[in-house]
This record gives structure tokens, sequence and C-alpha cells, in this order.
């Protein structure tokens, strides 16, 4: 049987929503909260949730397209450019190679597997800032900023559970 | 070397890796990045220009989320503001009497400035108009403290002007595409700010470090600063306006004092951005002429009073081409002390907000 025209649109909008939600992801890091009681660091939501879609949709979240939302994620944030594009490739590959270990796991083992992503990728960062102006930046915001990504991954995963129930069923 | 991993294993493996693109894909990308990261440190402009590409592309979307962030805030702001209306009452009726006495001793010496610089044949100084800008993004980053601002390129925004909110400035702009331009906050890293110690004429760097509290530094060895000095930027340079207030000089602790800035970086909704261009007639036969602005400032204080009749000598000040552009100077701002610093009495010595020194004519380039 093949699909109707408006099914098969139907599948690609829903199939798109992963990519949609880590796009939204990338702006709401950029958002201007200004929360007081926070530093000026906000948690990075866009390894959230390239890792929550890596390790439950793979196969629509291609490595180019990581490359592209890094792009954007440095050209809003206004960190060196290349610099996210390189923690979230790496990050991906990383999550891609450990996907057997985590999937199909408990929720907590899913949590500790993203504990150790936010804070490779975050000392990767760290180095490579370091290396970029050549001299030793503070450590302080990047350790802050890997303790909020890591604490608010358990409700963004829930958030991005509901989106996932979009989605027809996988290949 | 490897150990032998069991088949199923290497099987999911490859699923996986077959599903996402081969690895040859991923060194491709990371190569790629690691160029455009180079490219970057050695050559700004090209990636800037990517930067600002994107940016553009997005800046409705980021004007539309940042929306609801700011009406939060106010209302937040709003519920703070009713809790404590009686006490603010009585506290506002005093700030009032005391700005009214201020006021009219800056109306006294506005009239006087001019007719001493009239008299003097002294050049006025550089007029400055301002468009207001919306913050759309913050970088939230670790490791660079900037912002985006909803103007650009049509509104007359150019690179190195100064982003000031009424408390004094924030930062200048690093970055300029069509609808956004991006702010280097003065707490970055790379952000260097020649300024003046108010009322000293002592100069100096102000150098950020990403921490919130900027520090000064090639003061003058032997020179005596205290805290709770006043810090304004110096408009050495020609890029920013002289006397915008900076902040406060904090704790001094060996050689490199803290700024305690007078923006609360961490609530920026709405800023201003400083069109101020010193015009500089340079001829190949003689030295640097500071040319005089072709009418002479209005009076500042009460500049709400005409906003139709700013000079329109150059393009930048043709202030028809941005809806948004008031030609009130924010100059003027400074010409009230904050509440928190400033004598009860107003002395013409504590008045000296503007340390304006005009550069001679005939600076020699």
């Amino acid at each position: 049987m093949t699909p109707t025209i408006l099914t098969r649109l139907d599948r690609l909008w829903r199939n798109l929503l992963p990519a949609a939600s880590v796009l939204l992801s990338v702006m709401l890091t950029a958002l201007p909260v200004g929360l007081p009681s926070l530093t000026v660091v906000m948690p990075v939501f866009t390894l959230m949730s390239i890792y929550y879609w890596t390790l439950s949709r793979p196969e629509l979240m291609a490595a180019p397209f990581i490359f592209l939302i890094g792009l954007f994620q440095d050209s809003l944030s206004g960190a060196p450019m290349g610099l996210s594009a390189i923690v979230f490739l790496s990050g991906h590959y990383f999550v891609i190679s450990q996907r057997r270990l985590l999937t199909g796991q408990s929720f907590a083992l899913t949590w500790f597997g993203f504990s150790v992503l936010a804070l490779m990728a975050s000392t990767l960062a760290w180095i490579i800032v370091c290396i970029f102006y050549s001299l030793i930046v503070p450590v302080g915001p990047s350790a802050i900023q890997a303790f909020l990504t890591i604490v608010l991954y358990p409700p963004v995963a829930l958030g991005l559970a509901q989106v996932q129930r979009l989605l027809p069923r996988g290949i | 070397m490897r150990k032998p991993r069991p088949r199923s294993d290497v099987i999911r493996f490859t699923d996986a890796i077959k599903a996402v693109g081969p690895a040859t894909t991923y060194v491709f990308l990371l190569i790629l990045s690691s160029f455009v990261l180079v490219l970057g440190r050695f050559e700004p402009a090209a990636v800037e220009r990517l930067r600002t590409a994107m940016i553009d592309t997005m800046a409705p979307i980021l004007d539309v989320l940042a929306r609801p962030i700011d009406t939060a805030r106010q209302a937040a702001e709003e519920i703070e503001s009713h809790m404590d209306l009686r006490s603010e009452n009585t506290r506002l009726k005093g700030e009032v009497e005391r700005l009214n006495a201020w006021q009219a001793l800056a109306r006294n010496l506005v009239e006087e400035n001019k007719s001493l610089r009239q008299l003097m044949g002294l050049a006025a100084d550089p007029q400055t108009t301002f468009v207001t800008a919306r913050v759309v993004a913050d970088s939230g980053g670790p490791f660079v403290r900037t912002i985006l601002i909803s103007a650009g390129e049509k509104d007359g925004i150019q690179r190195g002007q100064a982003i000031a909110t009424g408390d004094g400035i924030v930062g200048r702009i690093v970055g300029v595409g069509a609808r956004a331009s991006r702010v280097l906050l003065l707490t970055d890293l790379n952000s260097r700010v020649p300024v003046i110690i108010q009322g000293t004429k002592l100069r100096s760097i102000l150098i950020g470090d990403n921490s919130t509290h900027p520090k000064l530094e090639f003061l003058a060895s032997g020179t005596s600063i205290s805290p709770g000095d006043r810090i304004v930027t110096s408009g050495d340079g020609g890029m920013l306006p002289a006397g915008l207030p900076v902040g406060v000089v904090m704790a001094v602790e060996g050689r490199t004092p803290r700024i305690q800035l007078l923006v609360d970086l961490k609530k920026l909704d709405f800023v201003r951005v400083l069109r101020f261009q010193m015009q500089l007639n340079i001829d190949d036969s003689g030295p640097v002429v500071i040319a005089p602005p072709a009418a002479p400032p209005q009076a500042q204080i009460n500049a709400s009073a005409a906003p139709a009749t700013a000079p329109a000598a150059t393009p930048l000040r043709d202030l028809t081409a941005a809806p948004r552009a008031t030609p009130a100077s924010p100059l003027a701002r400074t010409a009230t002390p904050p509440a928190n610093t400033s004598e009860p009495t107003p002395t013409p010595t504590s008045t000296a907000t503007e340390e304006n020194d005009p550069d001679p004519p005939d600076r020699p380039e």
C-alpha cells in the first residue's frame, strides 16, 4: 500500500520535530533571562536535546545537522565560531558509540550517561577556548554551566518524551 | 591492541553509525569546524559575516521569544514596586526635591558653559543621538559576555558605537547585521575601554575579564584612587563619547582596582545605541581638525521640547531615517548623578560630570 501525499506530509513534519526542538533549544540557551540568583550562565539546552534524540532516534539526528546547530549556537552566543560545532559533534559521536550501553536502560543510568557527556563537553569547550585565547579562562562559569545542564536534564527529557510520542514509529 | 568485541556489539555499533553517517563524515565535519575556529582567530571579519548572516535570519524569532520574558520581568517588578509603594513614594519625593535643585544648577551651568565656550571659540563636542533597541539574546555561555540587540544596519548602527542605559555605559557594538547587532559587554575578556577617574583627569583602561567586576589597568604609578571614585569614559580614541558614566571604584586591592558597574548587566531589556561620531576632517596638508557640528548643541536638559529640530549635518544624524531615534542627548542624563553617590546639596565642583577635555584643535597625528 502506498501512502497518500497527506500521510507522507504528516510523517515528514513529525520527523522534523526533533530537529525543530534542537533548534528551539539553541534559542532557549541564548534567551536573555537574567535570573539574578543564577549567575550569568544558562544551561546548555542544546546538548540535552541532542543527547535525548541521539539516544532515542539517531536516524533523525544527522551529523551535518549537528554541525550546523553548533555553528548556529556559536553565532548566537558570540563564542568563537566552530567551538560548539566541535563540542557537539564529539559529543554526538560519543553518544552514538555508547548507545549500546545507554538505550533501554533506567532513567537514572541515562541521566548518568548525560552527566558524563556534559562534563566532557564543558571540559573540551574550556580547553579549546583556553587555546583559542591563549590564556587560562576561569573554570568557575564552565563548572556552573555543566552543573546546571546536568541538574535540569530530567525536566527537559520529560518534555522531549512528550514530543517523541508525536513521532511516527522508527525505521 | 584492540580487544576483539563480541560480534553482536559490532553489528549494533555499526548499525547506529550507519544511521547517522559514516565516521568519515565526522572527521570531515570536525576538520571543517576546526578550520572555522582557526579562521575566526586569524581572519575574524570573514567569520563575523557568517555569524551576522545567521543572526539576521533568526532575529525576528528571537525577538518574539524574548518578549514574554520582558513581560514577566516587568510584571515581577510591578508586583515588587506595589509592595513598598509608600516608602518608595517618600523616597521619590525627597529625590525629586533634590534633583530639582540639581536641574536648576545644571541649566545655569549649561548656559554658562555655552557662553564661555563661545567666548573662547571652543569647538563644540560632537553630538550624539541614539536608537533604542531590545535585548533579544544573551550569550548565556561561560566564555563570552555579549548580547544581541534588535537593531542593525538599517537603523544606522555601526561597529564601535557605544551601548548605554539610563544608568551608564553597557558595552559597544562589535558586529552589525541588517536587523540585529552584537554588543560586547564591558565585562567580556576582550573589552577595553579608555576611562577617566572623575574629577582627577587620571586616565586608565577598563579591562574585562569575564567576571562581574572589570578592572582598571595602566594607571600611572603613584596615583591614588579610593573606593567610591566615579569612573566615566574618557573619549580617548574617538570611539566612545566622553563623560558616559561607567561605574564606581570598589575596594582597592593591590595595583588593579575593580569597578562596580552602574548598569546591572543581568537586567538588560532595552538599551540605547549611541550614534556618536567624532568628525575628523583629515587633510593631507595640515594637522587633524576636529570640526564642530553644523549647529550648536541645543540645551540638552530640556531636549524633549523640540524633538524635530536636531541638526542633520551628516547622514548619521539624519534622524528621520530611523523611526526610533530620539535627539535627546544621553549625555543629558549625566547631569544628574545617581542618588546613591551624590551629595544632598549641589555644589558646582561636584557637578563636573563631564570632564570633556576637548582635544586641542591642532592635535598632531
